[in-house]
Formats: C-alpha cells, sequence, structure tokens
C-alpha cells in the first residue's frame, strides 16, 4: 500500500535526479558525516576528502586507465575495502586491548544479564519514539535514491540524533540514542530500496540490484507496472524483509546472554584471537596475503587518526563512495558540461547542504577555529 | 602549539602531493583520467594547509582528540605486529597458533589455556575454515610461495 501510495510522488523525484544530483548528493552525505560527528569539522573534512582519494587508486572506472598504481599488480584494483575497514576500526580497538589488557566490560560493571534486562533494552526503542521515527525517515529516503547507496544512512541519522540531542558531547559513551538511530536507518533504508527497485525498476542499493535480477531471471519486470499486475509479490517481499528484520532481532536476543560472556575475557587474550580472525577474514575475502600486510598498514593509520581525533566513519564513506562520485562527476562533466552544478535541483542541494552543515554549528566551528 | 598535531596532516599532504606529481610528471595521465584525482587531491592538500595553519597558530590549547585512550606502549605494538611475522614464517594455519600460544604465554597466562587456545585455533582455521567453508588458507609457509 505504501509502495502504491508513494508511486506518484516519488516517481517525478526520483527520476529528476540525474547525475549531477547524485554526485552532489553523495558529497553532501560525506560532508555531513565530516562534519557533524567530528569535535574538529576540518579533520572530519580531511578524513572524507582522503577517504575520496584513497578510492581513485586503480583501473579508472570511465576509461580503464590504472592511476597511482606504482608498478605494482595489486594496486591495480586499488586498495580494497575489507583491509581499510578492518584496519581502520578493529586494529586501533585490539591494540587498546593489547595494551591495557583490560576486559571490555570491567569486573565491577558486570550483573548478570537478566530477561528483564534484555527486554528493557529492546523497549528502549518507545522511549525515544522520535529518533527511532526520524531516523527511519532518514533511512527510507535515502534508501530511496537510487546510486547514492545505503551505506550513508545510518551515519547521517546518527549525526541527526546527536545534533538534535540536549547534549551531544554524551554520544559515544553509552547514549541509547546512539544505537537506536543507525540500526533504525540501517533496517529501514532497505525498505526505502525496495520503493524504487519494485515501482520503478531502478535498484536503491546493491542488494536490490541482486534482487531486480531475480525478477529479471524469473520473467518478472519491475517498473510501474510491476505493482497493477503482481502486487502481491511486491508485498510478499516487504513482508519477507520485515520478516527477516524481526527473525534477526529474535536471534540476537537468544544469544545475547551468551555473547556478553566475550566482553569478561582479558585484553591480553582477546586481542590476540580477535586479530587472528581479522587477518584470517581479510585474508577469506580475495585469498590474497597482501591484503593481510594492507591491515596492519591502515591499523597504524586508524591508530593515528583516532589519536589525534580525525573522524575514521568520514574516511571510510568517502572511500566506499568515492567511485561512485568519480562515475557520476564524468557523466555530468559529459552531459551538462563544466557548469552542471548549475541545475536548480543541484544548486537547491548545495543550498541545503551548506544551510544544514554551516548553521547548527556555527558556534562550534568559530570556536573551533580560534576566533571566540 | 603541539608540533605533533601538525606532522599528520603534513603528512597525508606530503602523500596526496606526490601521487599527484608521480601522476602528472612520471604516468602523464590524460586529463580524463587525473581530472578528478587532481580536484579531489587538491581538496586534500588544501584542507591539510588550513590544518597545519590553524594547529600553528593555536597557542596553549591542546587540540580535539578522542578521551578515554590509554598511552600506546611499544610491547602491544610489537604484540600486535608480530602476527604479520608469524604468518609469513609458518603460514596461516600453524602461524595463527602459534601466535597465539606465544602471546597467551608472554602475557602470563597458564600452559594449560595458552595450548588450548592453540588447539582450538588449528581446529579453528584447518577444520572450520578450510575444510567447512572451503577458504584456501595457505598451508605452507608465506616465504615457501
Amino acid at each position: 500500500m505504501l509502495l502504491a501510495a508513494l508511486l506518484p510522488i516519488i516517481q517525478p523525484i526520483v527520476l529528476s535526479f540525474a547525475s549531477p544530483e547524485n554526485f552532489f548528493l553523495a558529497l553532501a552525505g560525506i560532508a555531513f558525516i565530516a562534519v557533524l560527528s567530528s569535535e574538529a569539522p576540518n579533520r572530519g573534512l580531511i578524513a572524507g576528502a582522503l577517504g575520496i582519494f584513497l578510492s581513485l587508486f586503480g583501473y579508472s572506472p570511465t576509461d580503464g586507465v590504472p592511476r597511482f598504481w606504482m608498478g605494482i599488480d595489486y594496486m591495480l584494483d586499488g586498495f580494497r575495502l575489507v583491509p581499510l575497514a578492518m584496519g581502520l576500526f578493529a586494529m586501533p580497538e585490539i591494540l587498546a586491548l593489547m595494551t591495557t589488557g583490560r576486559s571490555i566490560a570491567q569486573a565491577q560493571e558486570m550483573e548478570p544479564i537478566s530477561l528483564r534486562q534484555v527486554v528493557k533494552g529492546g523497549l528502549a526503542v518507545f522511549k525515544y519514539p522520535g529518533v527511532f521515527f526520524r531516523s527511519c525517515t532518514i533511512g527510507s529516503v535515502i534508501g530511496m535514491m537510487p546510486g547514492v547507496g545505503g551505506a550513508t544512512a545510518p551515519f547521517v541519522a546518527y549525526a541527526a540524533a546527536k545534533q538534535t540531542a540536549g547534549d551531544p558531547d554524551s554520544f559515544g559513551s553509552g547514549r541509547i540514542e546512539g544505537v537506536i538511530a543507525p540500526e533504525a536507518s540501517s533496517n529501514a533504508k532497505e525498505g526505502g530500496a525496495l520503493v524504487p527497485t519494485l515501482a520503478l525498476g531502478i535498484p536503491g542499493s546493491a542488494s536490490m540490484a541482486l534482487l531486480l535480477g531475480a525478477f529479471i531471471i524469473l520473467g518478472l519486470q519491475p517498473g510501474p507496472e510491476f505493482l497493477v499486475k503482481h502486487l502481491d509479490l511486491a508485498f510478499g517481499a516487504a513482508m519477507i524483509l520485515a520478516f527477516g528484520n524481526v527473525a534477526s532481532s529474535f536471534l540476537m536476543f537468544l544469544l545475547s546472554k551468551l555473547l556478553i560472556h566475550i566482553t569478561r575475557v582479558p585484553g591480553h587474550a582477546l586481542a590476540p584471537m580477535l586479530l587472528v580472525l581479522v587477518t584470517i577474514g581479510c585474508y577469506s575475502a580475495e585469498n590474497n596475503p597482501i591484503d593481510v600486510l594492507f591491515v596492519f598498514a591502515f591499523g597504524g593509520l586508524g591508530v593515528v587518526m583516532e589519536r589525534f581525533g580525525y573522524n575514521r566513519p568520514a574516511l571510510l564513506l568517502g572511500f566506499v563512495l568515492g567511485e561512485i562520485i568519480e562515475r557520476y562527476y564524468q557523466i555530468s562533466v559529459s552531459a551538462y558540461g563544466a557548469t552542471f552544478f548549475m541545475r536548480p535541483i543541484s544548486i537547491t542541494i548545495i543550498a541545503a547542504a551548506l544551510l544544514c552543515l554551516l548553521w547548527p554549528n556555527r558556534k562550534r566551528i568559530l570556536r573551533y577555529w580560534g576566533y571566540r | 602549539m603541539n608540533r605533533s598535531q601538525t606532522v599528520f596532516p603534513a603528512l597525508i599532504f606530503a602523500f596526496t602531493a606526490t601521487a599527484l606529481a608521480v601522476g602528472y610528471f612520471h604516468y602523464q595521465y590524460s586529463w580524463t583520467a587525473f581530472a578528478f584525482p587532481v580536484v579531489a587531491g587538491l581538496v586534500v592538500c588544501l584542507l591539510c594547509a588550513i590544518e597545519i595553519a590553524t594547529t600553528s597558530r593555536r597557542r596553549g590549547t591542546s587540540a580535539p582528540r578522542a578521551a578515554d585512550q590509554p598511552p600506546l606502549s611499544l610491547a602491544g605494538v610489537a604484540w600486535l605486529f608480530a602476527l604479520a611475522a608469524f604468518l609469513y614464517a609458518f603460514g596461516f594455519v600453524f602461524g595463527a597458533a602459534l601466535y597465539l600460544l606465544v602471546c597467551l604465554r608472554g602475557n602470563d597466562f597458564s600452559w594449560r589455556l595458552s595450548v588450548g587456545t592453540a588447539v582450538v585455533s588449528l581446529f579453528a582455521t584447518w577444520g572450520i575454515f578450510i575444510r567447512v567453508l572451503g577458504v584456501q588458507l595457505p598451508l605452507k609457509p608465506l616465504w615457501m610461495g
């Protein structure tokens, strides 16, 4: 029903988004994360821009020229996502565990997990309906935008929750809204991505592209007529998505009492085990031992970025979206010339992004730059 | 001013500028292939220059950084990077098990726990990853090719 109701509204919006709009939307997504999730906006922007630059190593997506490969065959395909993500996020945590030797949860903080606590955690979402519904809306809207990639949704939702909270500085110290926001938007983006996939035949994410392929293999053509002819399948897809989320949540409820024991393992024992798993996981991605070397290299980068307050999610997001951004940039320049940013929707996106970024943060930015 | 805080953006600046210089002078990329990296690289360099300038003129205040960070210990870093040496010397299956044995014993855990963990690691890497999941983890040391 939601699909059918949204179709007349979203069809002109989605179809009016050409490559320049997608280019600016992706850039705005990175800028949001860089500025909003960081104490130092400039350092966040450096991280985001560096992520984009690192994604440009290897074959160019438009003409196939290998860039910055330094004569190393591995670099023909550029830096890989798995070693980068593992290095940036897992290695600093493993090093912290290795250095302190403490378990993740301190002994005095440990309480036996009761069913009541699990239920309390589950019901926390109803205590913050504003955060929940806003994050779901953010996830759905971003998921509907074909080509932007749902990877931005959890970050944008987290940033929005942080920005609207009374004391944003307390985010990152265990506030439940910081969990509700990204999780709600992460689940909602898949539902949002279903809308253009089924209604317009345009996949909103990589998983939806697979679903589209499966429909086509079965002889079904998603598009405006799909909802008329196969409304049952559309409902089925939406219900499976919802049921999958509920089933995985239920599984986590059952496993939570077991998984909590991991937090009690001393850091000196847990760190080497995690490190072995990280390296094996990285190797398994492409069966390439050089990936493991890059885990350590990016691990060093992650440690330094964490120490100096550089925004690691911004770098990762820049890296993930870098190739898409370049592709949209090349298409935009080819199709619309150097003044592609003068399209009305592009100007609106740029203006809205600048306003949303600068206005609420004007005091923080001025304080950071030392002009107070 | 804290000089160490200017080193990281300076390194990023140097890395990006070097990559762009290599692309322009050595590889001589076409404008089509090089336009976007130039734009992205120049943005990185510009932001780094601003960061260095801002940090240099900020006196007596510490720059924002993540709270509750334990000081880096050389031993921790050494244990971390030791795994790469073990994997290279003994392969993924035996190297990982040996690393866990040495690392746990080196951190004063009991022989029983250390050997037990190493055996579980052998079972997990060979039994689960190789046999069940079909991951082609190298059994031979990496230096043997």
